[in-house]
């Protein structure tokens, strides 16, 4: 059974090759259209800078803390719209036709038939090391593109979850504990 | 408006009675004993100049409790003395010269030479604060070793130890400025 | 008294401050003048350095505690459309799990 928290945790991600994923979708004419945009490039000595001010926090712990200083860079393009349609599937295909390389292997990727949520988690490998993680989703008012760059343990990276006011990644164990 | 006398005591009671010019004349008559203290002991021209300026302000504010002309000498080196060890206890800046290490001063006679004046001066203002004041109180203000204990406010025994050690301290040095 | 403290006298000779001293001073005493603090002006100008240098770290500390402030706030919007994205791919994966289940329970009816 594939699940995102499960396959997480065999993810160590390191650096992410140079290439601009989010340069195959037209962002600046799409936000003309957006209710809402937005737009994080964080890396290098901004990204230092970020990471000192989150992890000095109360809810900086250690592991936090190493998360965070093992982010290497953190891009997410997200645009909100009013209504339907206003961006074209055929972007998001050339986006993922990016993603179909031998370099690039889809952990999950579902498309819904009836026009609905689009979605897709790729890592990208050398062969022996995983070197970033792209998330692509795609839902009928909505499209982001995050990438992430930087060698996370993604344990480290579920323990971001109910901190910082982001929400808990692991669904299962919140099901498991309504369940209880 | 009176005017200042040669007369100590009448320019005091004029002074007493708010006379400006008087109380300029007691200035003028004290002015380079008072300043010349600060002078040695801070090396500073502003500093002294001001050490001066609130000597004689205080004086001015005092001029009731002073009973005579030799009593105004007196009370006046006492306040400038005092204010210039307060003065470079706050300070704390310099390091003075390590006393402890400095044998009791042996006859010894070296050329009489006025052009070692200014380098005498500046040794003398490397001395720490007390034995520094008490070689400024001796050979500028030409006062008995009693007198000058009295004035610190110290035993006799410690004027004339500290005086011998710092005079020691001040040839040594001097030789070997001279020397090189 | 020998050689050395003639010098010593010689060299400690009184000298006199500044010209006008006394007229000023007197002014002061009688409320006519301010009295003056700290007429150095290399001591003017090492408080106004002084002052600058304050300023100027404070207003570096200022802008890097704003930079960092503002970097802070985009890593954590970052961080929680990336949890949100990848929430939502699992609540998919779900969907899908239940049809397949769904799909093999009604198989198994079958037969």
């Amino acid at each position: 059974m594939i699940r995102i928290s499960m396959l997480m945790t065999t993810l160590a991600l390191a650096a992410l090759p140079a290439q601009d994923l989010g340069s195959f979708i037209e962002w600046d004419k799409l936000s003309q259209k957006a209710a809402e945009s937005v737009n994080v490039n964080l890396e290098g000595t901004l990204l230092e800078l970020a990471t000192r001010f989150l992890s000095s926090g109360k809810n900086g712990g250690e592991k936090t803390k190493k998360l965070l200083n093992d982010l290497k860079g953190i891009h997410v393009r997200s645009l909100k719209f009013d209504k339907e349609g206003e961006y074209s599937l055929s972007d998001v295909d050339k986006v993922k036709s990016q993603l179909k390389g031998p370099e690039w292997s889809p952990i999950v990727d579902v498309r819904s038939s009836k026009g609905g949520d689009n979605a897709g988690v790729y890592i990208k490998t050398d062969g022996k090391q995983i070197l970033g993680i792209v998330v692509l989703a795609a839902e009928p008012k909505e499209l982001t593109l995050v990438e992430i760059k930087g060698s996370i343990d993604p344990e480290q990276l579920r323990e971001l979850g109910g901190k910082f006011g982001i929400p808990d990644l692991d669904i299962r164990k919140k099901k498991n504990a309504e369940e209880e | 408006m009176l005017t200042a006398t040669a007369d100590p005591v009448l320019s005091l009671s004029q002074a007493v009675a708010g006379d400006q010019t008087a109380f300029a004349g007691i200035v003028r008559e004290h002015q380079a004993m008072v300043y010349s203290i600060g002078w040695h002991f801070l090396r500073d021209r502003a500093m002294a100049e001001e050490m001066a300026q609130d000597v004689f302000l205080h004086l001015y504010r005092n001029l009731g409790s002073i009973e005579s002309a030799r009593h105004l000498t007196h009370w006046l080196r006492k306040v400038a003395t005092h204010r210039c060890i307060d003065q470079a206890r706050r300070r704390k800046l310099v390091r003075w010269s390590d006393l402890e290490h400095v044998r009791e001063p042996v006859a010894a006679e070296s050329g009489r030479d006025p052009m070692l004046a200014g380098l005498l001066a500046r040794l003398v203002a490397g001395l720490p604060p007390k034995p520094r004041m008490m070689v400024i109180l001796r050979y500028q203000e030409d006062l008995e070793p009693a007198e000058i204990a009295d004035l610190l406010e110290i035993p006799l025994g410690t004027v004339k130890s500290g005086l011998h050690r710092a005079l020691a301290l001040l040839r040594s040095k001097m030789e070997k400025e001279t020397v090189q | 008294m020998n050689e050395f403290e003639d010098q010593l006298r010689e060299a400690m000779h009184r000298r006199e401050p500044g010209p006008g001293f006394a007229g000023r001073v007197a002014a002061m005493a009688t409320g006519a003048r301010k009295p003056v603090r700290r007429s150095n002006p290399v001591w003017r100008w090492a408080m106004a350095a002084a002052a600058a240098c304050l300023m100027m770290v404070t207003g570096v500390q200022e802008y890097r505690r704003h930079q960092g402030e503002q970097a802070r706030r985009q890593l954590l919007l970052a961080l929680q459309i990336t949890s949100e994205k990848l929430s939502l791919v699992d609540r998919q994966l779900e969907k899908v799990e239940g049809i397949v289940q769904g799909i093999m329970v009604d198989e198994r009816t079958k037969q």
